[in-house]
């Protein structure tokens, strides 16, 4: 088997590199591949006849797909299909993709990828917005961690679906995209928390308060100077477990709380 | 008691949250629209019964979690009724369980809040 075609998806989008090969009547596997995703589209005399990415497929499989705008491609000639996942008519299937190809250019504006990760806006919308069943099942995927093209998989729909919702929930106001730095800065714990939580405890449990919070940090593995700010409620809650009141022992996590919340 | 479910569902990524009676009927609920009371009393049924087997085979467990790819499920034992929240999995868990410490020490100093567990109190099978 010889790879014929083969190339970059930045200069060639994968929707015309399938009208090439339809239109040349060929048959063969069309390889395509994103970061770590790949997936594959049959061809059978011109036909598009099956397609399969992720737990994807058929012509949802063959949308999402169009759907990545990088990423690496190779056509083998002569492969042929493991099955038929696909009974619409290619020329149908060219014409949806490239209405959707059309709507991409004005989701991108504001849904950079399908590896773009949104969550929810504190301020949310200034205005009543009502939402179809579909859009109110994505918006409870949204959590700052997962990204769109996670989303849909999680709920088995196309990846220009979910692109397409998050567009509206995001123009609604209702969402905003997490930044890079968002995603990779590991916050750290300043050192006026521990201030204040050594205050608070050694009120409570007298001078021996300050040690048994430098044992739990130790326990957790952590130091106090790059001590993660994800670890501070965990943190809270093992020292207040040395409380044996459990009157005072609430007081202390009221305080703390408070304190964690404005944090 | 609303407030106090109220005070809970502020934490970053919890979705509701809802108080039940021993048999999993509602006391309180404050979760979002969409799931109707018979759900709601369902899903609470299932974690009662849940909660009641496993305290019952591990003595002075007063909590359950559970883990689902895209909820977390937390419930507390309240041996009068049970306190039920949902969550997204990224909840930070120790937040959620102080600020519900926090929550029920409050409830337990309110007469208001006593006297309706009282009302809908019983005993579980």
């Amino acid at each position: 088997m010889v790879e014929v075609l083969k190339g970059n998806l930045a200069q060639l989008s994968l929707l015309d590199i399938l009208r090439m090969l339809s239109s040349s009547g060929r048959s063969g596997r069309l390889d395509v591949r994103q970061g770590s995703k790949t997936g594959e589209i049959y061809l059978r005399r011109g036909n598009v006849v099956h397609a399969v990415t992720g737990v994807q497929m058929g012509e949802k499989g063959v949308y999402t797909l169009m759907g990545w705008m990088e990423g690496e491609f190779s056509f083998t000639p002569d492969v042929e299909a493991p099955e038929q996942s696909i009974e619409t008519a290619t020329e149908q299937l060219m014409l949806e993709a490239s209405r959707q190809a059309a709507q991409w250019g004005d989701i991108k504006d504001v849904v950079s990828s399908t590896d773009a990760i949104f969550n929810i806006s504190p301020s949310g919308s200034t205005n009543t917005v009502s939402l179809k069943p579909i859009e109110w099942q994505v918006l409870t995927q949204i959590n700052g961690e997962k990204s769109v093209a996670d989303i849909a998989e999680a709920l088995d729909l196309q990846e220009f679906e979910v692109a397409k919702i998050v567009y509206s929930l995001t123009t609604a106001g209702l969402l905003h995209e997490v930044s890079d730095v968002q995603r990779t800065f590991k916050e750290i714990v300043e050192e006026s928390f521990f201030e204040v939580l050594a205050d608070n405890f050694t009120e409570v449990m007298g001078p021996i308060g300050p040690v048994i919070i430098e044992d739990e940090i130790k326990l957790m593995g952590e130091a106090r100077d790059a001590f993660p700010q994800a670890k501070a409620a965990e943190l809270v809650e093992r020292v207040s477990l040395e409380i044996v009141d459990s009157r005072k022992r609430a007081e202390f996590q009221k305080k703390m709380v408070l304190v964690l919340k404005g944090s | 008691m609303k407030a106090g479910l109220g005070e809970i569902n502020l934490i970053p990524g919890v979705w509701g949250s809802l108080l039940c009676t021993n048999q999993g009927e509602l006391i309180e609920n404050l979760t979002p629209p969409g799931l109707n009371k018979s759900t709601l009393e369902n899903i609470s049924r299932h974690m009662v019964e849940l909660l009641s087997g496993t305290v019952d085979s591990i003595p002075g467990l007063g909590e359950v979690v559970l883990h689902y790819q895209d909820r977390k499920v937390f419930a507390v034992d309240l041996e009068r009724a049970v306190l039920i929240v949902v969550c997204t999995p990224s909840v930070d868990i120790s937040l959620l369980r102080l600020n519900i410490n926090v929550v029920l020490t409050r409830w337990e100093d309110d007469p208001g809040v006593q006297k309706r567990l009282r009302e809908r109190f019983v005993e579980r099978i």
